[in-house]
């Protein structure tokens, strides 16, 4: 039988039913995936494990408690707006309410007839048990990798599951005590004594009543009328619907209690807005005032569900209302967000300090500093590649030090991308300190993944879907740099770190200079990217000479001011060579002490990423350097008597033979063709135009300096130390099993050639014909 | 307002069927993650071993091309038999999951069928995976027992977790089959 347009064929009839669904449902599906699977993420192998999961291992008792209630915010928060949005579906395409109760309804058949009744409010035992089984797997895992030990995560973890289910209840009280007929969750244990204590209280009755009546009075002036009933009494003005009230009040609920959260765990952090003074003290925040009984802050984990239940909210309500309009939620986000920062000018900032450039005699150029290394210079360049490329470079600095003592200061220049900039500003710091050079891999390699999540929960998210009116001169980037400098200023004991709350000594970059000069510490190059023109940018207190032409790329001074001095603090070089996509936001300069009216030039409003972009091994700023050391040391200037030059290239990550890579699909290859391959160009682009330019570098420059050099004794040679091992986590937290392996990763082998080589011992580890 | 009694069965019908679906996903991501290191470093994955036993019977699959002896001597070589072990332990959950899933959904169907309860017991073919999962729960024994001694894996035990293996794959493809009809004939 042929199927009418009116009643199509029952298959097609289905197929309509479950997309409806799947579409009504979409972010239901992709939260509660969020929800189930993220925690997987801790299990190594399991996609995104190098990402997300050190996020959930390695949580003490506290934290467990508070990661339970945010697993289960988000799953109840599920329940209820999946609920209201199937429970509202026919009045999108037939009008009239958005609410029908459940024993009232047929099968509407824009859904399957099994998720109509499902997918309901009221909230019944069956869907609560469904809703909470979603956090078993995140809870499972936590628990399993808790630091606590399992019986003390699992109290934890029960205590959470009791607090959040009490506070559930209570939020939803003042729906249950004044609409006693039309509750929007029945049959729940504890449910009925608690409402029916709470509804006995006659003025908490009346308070109820009066919210509900100015709810109701706010919705019908919105003109909101499909989320009202008449009233009971006659003439009385409509009121809310029960289920919405519910959805109301435990939405506000939520927002109060994340408010304070927010408050509670605010980082502590020093005023950095004005100019960063030369390794002087800067007023640290105090500690919070309950840091004593709670911890001083929540894991990431925590912030990132918080993040969840924010996003689940403000889409599934924009879906609800802006659903029967034909309007999408995200389209409506966008607009908001397009709109809004072009009114508003909004962005993210880092503070530069303009300063006079030096006179000519006290320049630092890369000769200065290249004077008086010895025998030996060597240059250290160290790769991208998250808190493990910041552990792995200072992991290697100490060993490589440890073994020889003379290599702090034959080490003339660490020319530095994302994390091993965060390795080398740590050890920068820690060698000025005077500390072991233990202490700056213990520093960091500490996880300071909590505060840009803070960040991102509480600052960055509030101002990107408010398109800007919720605006705060900090943002996670800079919460970010203020924790690396709590941790720099920290005591290291053992395998942690003790921050202490007072003041905190601040470094600009033009406050190294000195130590630089004296070999105290090697001079610093942390490479950047200009989102706007792709170009490379050295943040560094070296003075180039002359301007910065084809030969060379550009240093931050040269780029945002002509002829001064570009200072920043150390920390927020160390992060603008670090912006990991997403983790810490691009950002552009705001120049300390500019006049007020002045019109920047257009390139001062350009915005630093993560020098990784254009190359995440740091050579090419490497050889910008070592180029004009190396023609002065083939005139013989004075003072420059090096007969080895050894550039040491650390890398986090071992790549394994590109023709190993496995192939693509021809469909993925048609379709993400492009986009793969340009991935894939970032990466291999960097790796052989590294591996070929230094190589033919060192080449030409060995035959040139030779060709003066009394006897022929002179050498440059390459040394590469990576892990053996090429997995590892990307994000700015290691758990302590990934610290483990970080340690042991070590390859002693390879560091003794290095070693042999310098001490005139040894061949060089990789000849340069 | 309680929901009606039949309609609060099939709410619960629903909460277990799709707390089954998302136990199946579940323990399939960490079971696949497991398997990542035996497949990276020796190209064997748990497949490879199941139906190992029957060898060279399945010499014409990719799964079936070498015998239990050289799978877990390259194992054993890479270090990675402690690896196999701690996926098999994980494996006797995973049947659970499936199985639990393909009742449910049998039961689920069966209910929405518009002659319930005197027609459409055909539906019923969904629950082969259900038997699917009682084999897999028997390869996994067999498994077991072979991964202990992996120096001298018991040729009887490798040839019966294939066998079980093998009726297992076809119970899965009836009990899919079973699906893909009664969607396509949308009696659901």
């Amino acid at each position: 039988m042929t199927p009418s347009p009116q009643t199509p064929a029952s298959w097609l009839r289905f197929l309509q039913q479950w997309t409806s669904l799947g579409g009504l449902l979409r972010y239901g599906w992709f939260f509660s995936a969020f929800l189930v699977f993220l925690p997987l993420t801790a299990i190594d192998d399991v996609p995104l494990h190098g990402v997300l999961g050190g996020l959930f291992v390695d949580l003490t008792a506290w934290e467990i408690y508070f990661v339970t209630m945010a697993f289960l915010g988000l799953a109840w928060s599920l329940m209820f707006t999946e609920g209201l949005i199937v429970n509202g579906i026919e009045s999108w395409w037939s009008g009239g309410l958005a609410y029908q109760r459940l024993d009232e309804t047929s099968p509407t058949g824009y859904v399957p007839a099994w998720a109509e009744k499902f997918f309901s409010v009221p909230v019944t035992p069956p869907q609560f048990v469904f809703f909470s089984l979603l956090v078993v797997p995140g809870l499972f895992v936590v628990v399993q990798h808790a630091a606590a030990g399992v019986t003390a995560a699992l109290l934890a973890a029960g205590l959470g599951v009791v607090t959040a289910y009490l506070l559930l209840i209570l939020l939803s009280a003042p729906a249950a005590i004044v609409d006693q007929d039309d509750r929007a969750m029945v049959d729940l244990p504890l449910t009925e004594p608690i409402w029916a204590a709470l509804g006995s209280i006659r003025p908490l009755v009346s308070a109820v009543e009066w919210l509900r009546g100015v709810v109701s009075a706010i919705l019908a002036a919105l003109g909101l009328r499909y989320m009202l009933r008449p009233s009971t009494t006659s003439g009385g003005p409509p009121v809310v619907h029960a289920p919405h009230f519910i959805a109301i009040t435990n939405a506000t609920g939520l927002i109060v209690l994340i408010a304070v959260v927010a408050f509670v765990f605010s980082p502590a952090s020093p005023d950095r807005k004005n100019a960063i003074p030369e390794a002087s003290p800067v007023p640290g925040a105090p500690a919070p005032a309950l840091g004593r009984v709670i911890p001083a802050e929540l894991p990431a984990v925590m912030y990132l569900y918080i993040i969840g239940i924010t996003l689940v909210l403000t889409l599934t309500s924009l879906q609800f209302h802006l659903g029967r309009l034909r309007v999408s939620p995200i389209a409506t986000l966008l607009v908001i967000v397009i709109l809004g920062y072009g009114w508003s000018a909004v962005d993210h900032y880092f503070v530069v300090v303009p300063r006079p450039p030096p006179r000519p005699e006290d320049a630092l150029t890369p000769i200065t500093i290249a004077r008086g290394t010895g025998k030996n210079l060597v240059v250290v360049v160290a790769s991208g590649g998250g808190i493990l490329a910041a552990g792995w470079t200072t992991l290697a600095l100490e060993k490589l030090i440890e073994a020889r003592p003379d290599l702090l200061r034959e080490i003339r220049l660490l020319s530095t991308i994302s994390g091993g900039s965060v390795g080398a500003a740590y050890f920068l710091d820690s060698v000025l300190r005077g500390e072991p050079p233990v202490a700056a891999k213990v520093k960091s390699t500490t996880s300071s993944l909590s505060v840009t999540a803070y960040g991102f929960a509480f600052l960055d998210l509030p101002r990107l879907v408010s398109g800007g009116a919720v605006s705060s001169a900090r943002d996670r980037g800079i919460l970010l740099e203020n924790e690396w400098l709590a941790i720099a200023n920290g005591t290291v004991r053992g395998a942690v770190v003790d921050k202490k709350p007072g003041g905190l000594t601040d470094r600009s970059l033009s406050s190294l200079r000195g130590a630089i000069l004296r070999g105290t510490i090697p001079a610093p190059i942390f490479g950047a990217t200009i989102m706007e023109s792709g170009r490379r940018v050295m943040i560094t207190p070296i003075d180039f000479p002359g301007q910065a032409d084809r030969r060379r790329g550009e240093t931050l001074s040269e780029f945002l001011l002509d002829g001064d001095e570009a200072d920043v603090s150390l920390w927020t070089a160390a992060r603008l060579s670090a912006t990991f996509a997403f983790v810490s936001p691009a950002a552009r300069a705001e120049i300390a002490a500019a006049p007020k009216g002045a019109v920047p030039p257009r390139h001062q409003a350009h915005h630093m990423i993560d020098g990784g972009y254009y190359d995440n091994f740091g050579v090419t700023s490497a050889l910008d350097w070592l180029a004009p050391v190396l023609q002065a040391r083939e005139r013989r200037d004075k003072g420059l008597d090096f007969e080895r030059v050894l550039v040491i290239q650390l890398r986090a990550f071992r790549r394994g033979s590109p023709k190993e890579l496995p192939a693509r699909t021809g469909a993925i290859a048609a379709l993400l063709g492009p986009v793969i391959g340009l991935e894939a160009i970032r990466d291999g682009a960097a790796v052989s135009r590294n591996d070929i330019e230094l190589a033919r570098f060192a080449a030409a420059w060995k035959t040139r300096v030779r060709a003066v050099v009394p006897d022929r004794r002179f050498d440059i040679c390459l040394a590469t130390l990576q892990p053996p091992g090429v997995a590892g986590p990307l994000s700015w937290h290691l758990s302590a099993e990934d610290k483990k392996r970080l340690e042991n990763s070590w390859t002693p082998l390879d560091a003794a050639r290095v070693i042999a080589y310098l001490d005139g011992t040894g061949p060089c580890p990789e000849p340069v014909d | 307002m309680t929901p009606a009694p039949d309609t609060r069965a099939g709410q619960w019908l629903a909460a277990w069927t799709l707390s089954a679906f998302v136990a199946t996903l579940v323990f399939a991501i960490v079971l696949s993650a497991l398997a990542t290191p035996l497949a990276e470093k020796t190209g064997f994955k748990m497949v490879h071993l199941q139906l190992s036993g029957a060898y060279p019977l399945f010499a014409w699959t990719p799964w079936g091309r070498t015998p239990t002896d050289k799978i877990l001597a390259e194992w054993k070589d890479k270090g990675l038999v402690a690896q196999a072990r701690r996926n098999q332990r994980v494996d006797f959950l995973f049947p659970l999951a499936y199985g639990s899933f393909s009742v449910l959904l049998a039961i689920g169907l069966r209910r929405l069928h518009p002659g319930y309860p005197s027609s459409g017991r055909w539906i019923w073919g969904v629950a082969a995976g259900a038997g699917a999962a009682v084999l897999d729960e028997c390869e996994n024994l067999c498994l077991w027992s072979v991964l202990q001694n992996p120096d001298e894996p018991g040729r009887v035990l490798a040839a019966l977790a294939a066998a079980a293996a093998v009726v297992k794959l076809l119970l899965l493809a009836a009990a899919l089959l079973t699906f893909l009809v009664a969607v396509l004939r949308a009696r659901v």
